[in-house]
């Protein structure tokens, strides 16, 4: 049975009467079984249903059209200057002429000469091309900077802009926000010290962060010392604990987490669910929580006027827009046979370039629970001779889904260059 | 992205009145209601939707892409609200005393001058509690609650897409929900309210 979470964010395109047959039919068959999310249900109809009675005389309620189109006015066209050219053809000699003449390009001197004063007077940002972003917010007394190579501490001003490799840390009652390219949103609760490594990658070393990732075309990375979590455009909260325990909370789109120690051990999490990565433990428990709770605190963090102002002028508009594909979801209609290896074919790739490797993680269609993952080293798709790589299913299934869900993710630790990648995988069947 | 619109642009740019009546048809709901957002009061909303729809045709050879006619007009009516705004100096929204239906509903005369009255009250604080949602979402909620818009309808006057729509109405009802959560008694009946006759 599909899970709750699921249903709930499908009830209001539901009741919109928008979803796919096949996704009505999962609600309608979910709400037939589970009470919870049928009263749900209810209400969000009960809702909608007053929310259009009470919004119904504000209506429009006349067509504007015949109006409209009795007092439509001229299109805009470009003026041709008739007189003017009669006059001038009239008067060849005319003094006025001869000095209108001049007009035109006194008046185009003036502006550019007035442009010149004005661009030099006016006040501009200071243009960082190279700075990641900048710091939004700041509340409390205790948050500093340390820079990369020294480690030298120095206060994390507002405004004050973000380089590579440096490290944020608040004390007590100071919280902090960066806003990097991409543009994604790192809030940093209190007692909190993590390492910006770049706009798409930070290290949690303790504390509590809340992310907000933008919607960027490359994975945004966490690592934290007992997890590593994965996102595309998405929200949610890590918090590193004294024992070195991560836990992570999603409160929109889809979180995959990786649990350090055991490489295998991996999960996607959905809306409102919560991991545990312990250290030493193999197991990762998914929890359903309440998201509003859990990140109540970043919710009174919100970014100064004057600092977004800078962010956007001075980093974002400076910013390449990513022309990365960012790996992808792939299904492979696997019709429940057992199989031992996935093959992945890309097309012909050229020795030189920075390949990077890539992680592939397969999940079940059918429930999304983690099957297997491997990794395509960069050496493979450097090679030109080799176009494709075998992944080996180390999972002990009992029962093997109908669909398969492969997802590549690139690392872009190990080099910068992505690979096209085949449309079609070849799923290579266990012999019976 | 409207491949009809774009046909649409070419007649009228032609001078075929007609296919700019289409257009009309086409968009008047969702342009009046971002004038509503705006300018609050029934009236008001009518003629900043009127004055956009004038703009429009006026400036049409400067559409660059016609297929995107929506998103563009959509542009053209939040500026020419603003302008209204700015002419009548501050935004009425939540001073709404003019009558602004011709007719009543079975409800309404059942619910008498208080039920309409409580009505309005009602009405009020449920739009002070869509300008606290996220910018982003306010509009789309709009369109989706005043005019009734299905998704492609806002897609296609937004520029969003609908997978943009969808979560906007998801978080933005769920936000809206938890604001006016006292509205939402899980007995029915038993809320001051009455539930609706649909």
């Amino acid at each position: 049975m599909a899970a709750c979470a699921q249903i709930d964010g499908m009830l209001q395109g539901y009741i919109d009467g928008e979803l796919k047959s096949s996704d009505r039919l999962l609600v309608e068959q979910h709400v037939g079984d589970c009470a919870t999310c049928a009263m749900q249900l209810r209400r969000h109809q009960r809702f909608n249903v007053r929310m259009f009675e009470l919004h119904a005389p504000y209506r429009l309620a006349r067509d504007l059209a015949p109006s409209i189109i009795d007092h439509l006015p001229d299109m805009e066209h470009t003026p041709i200057d008739v007189a003017g050219l009669n006059w001038r053809a009239k008067h060849p000699d005319g003094l006025l002429g001869r000095l209108g003449e001049f007009v035109p390009v006194a008046a185009a001197l003036l502006l550019v000469v007035l442009a010149a004063v004005l661009s030099y007077t006016w006040p501009h940002p200071a243009v960082r091309s190279d700075a990641l972003g900048v710091v939004t917010h700041r509340q409390g007394e205790y948050a500093d900077r340390l820079a990369a190579a020294t480690g030298e501490r120095s206060p994390a001003l507002l405004k004050s802009f973000i380089d590579a490799g440096q490290r944020f840390e608040t004390g007590e009652g100071t919280t902090l926000m960066l806003s990097v390219g991409g543009p994604s949103e790192i809030r940093l609760n209190e007692q909190t010290r993590i390492v910006v490594i770049d706009e798409r990658r930070i290290a949690v070393e303790k504390g509590q962060v809340q992310l907000s990732v933008g919607k960027a075309r490359r994975p945004f990375e966490v690592t934290t010392p007992s997890g590593d979590i994965r996102v595309f455009g998405t929200v949610f909260d890590v918090r590193v604990l004294a024992d070195n325990r991560t836990v992570v909370t999603v409160e929109d789109g889809e979180v995959q987490v990786e649990h350090k120690e055991f490489p295998s051990v991996f999960r996607s999490l959905l809306p409102g669910q919560q991991v545990d990565v312990i250290p030493g433990s193999a197991v990762l428990n998914t929890l359903q929580v309440d998201v509003t709770e859990t990140m109540g605190w970043a919710r009174a963090i919100v970014a100064n006027k004057d600092a977004s102002v800078l962010f956007e002028e001075a980093v974002l508009a400076h910013s390449q827009p990513s022309q990365l594909t960012g790996g992808g979801a792939y299904f492979v209609a696997t019709q429940g046979r057992p199989f031992d290896s996935i093959v992945l074919r890309w097309k012909e790739n050229d020795a030189l370039a920075d390949r990077c490797a890539y992680n592939v993680y397969v999940y079940s269609g059918t429930n999304k629970e983690p099957l297997f993952s491997g990794r395509i080293p960069r050496a493979a798709l450097k090679d030109p001779a080799q176009h494709s790589f075998v992944i080996q299913n180390a999972a002990a299934i009992s029962e093997y889904p109908q669909i398969i869900i492969v997802q590549l993710v690139p690392d872009f630790s190990s080099g910068s260059v992505e690979t096209q990648f085949e449309d079609e995988f070849n799923v290579v069947l266990k012999p019976q | 992205m409207r491949i009809e619109d774009a046909q649409l642009v070419a007649r009228c740019l032609a001078g075929d009145t007609d296919a700019y009546a289409d257009l009309v048809n086409q968009y008047q709901s969702a342009v009046f209601a971002t004038a509503f957002y705006y300018v609050g009061r029934y009236g008001a909303a009518e003629d900043v939707s009127q004055e956009s729809f004038m703009a429009a045709y006026r400036s049409l050879q400067k559409l660059k892409q016609p297929e995107s006619f929506g998103p563009w007009l959509k542009e053209i009516t939040c500026r020419t609200a603003a302008n209204w705004l700015r002419r009548h100096g501050v935004r009425l929204k939540n001073e709404t005393p003019l009558p602004f239906r011709r007719t009543l509903s079975i409800e309404d005369a059942r619910a008498g001058p208080r039920g309409q009255v409580e009505k309005k009250e009602v009405f009020e604080r449920v739009q002070q509690a869509i300008d606290t949602l996220p910018e982003r979402y306010r509009l789309t909620v709009v369109l989706r609650y005043l005019q009734e818009l299905s998704y492609d309808e806002i897609v296609s006057f937004t520029g969003d897409s609908r997978e943009e729509v969808r979560s906007a109405l998801q978080r933005g009802s769920k936000q809206l929900r938890e604001v006016l959560s006292d509205l939402d008694s899980s007995s029915e009946g038993e809320s001051r309210w009455q539930p609706a006759l649909k």
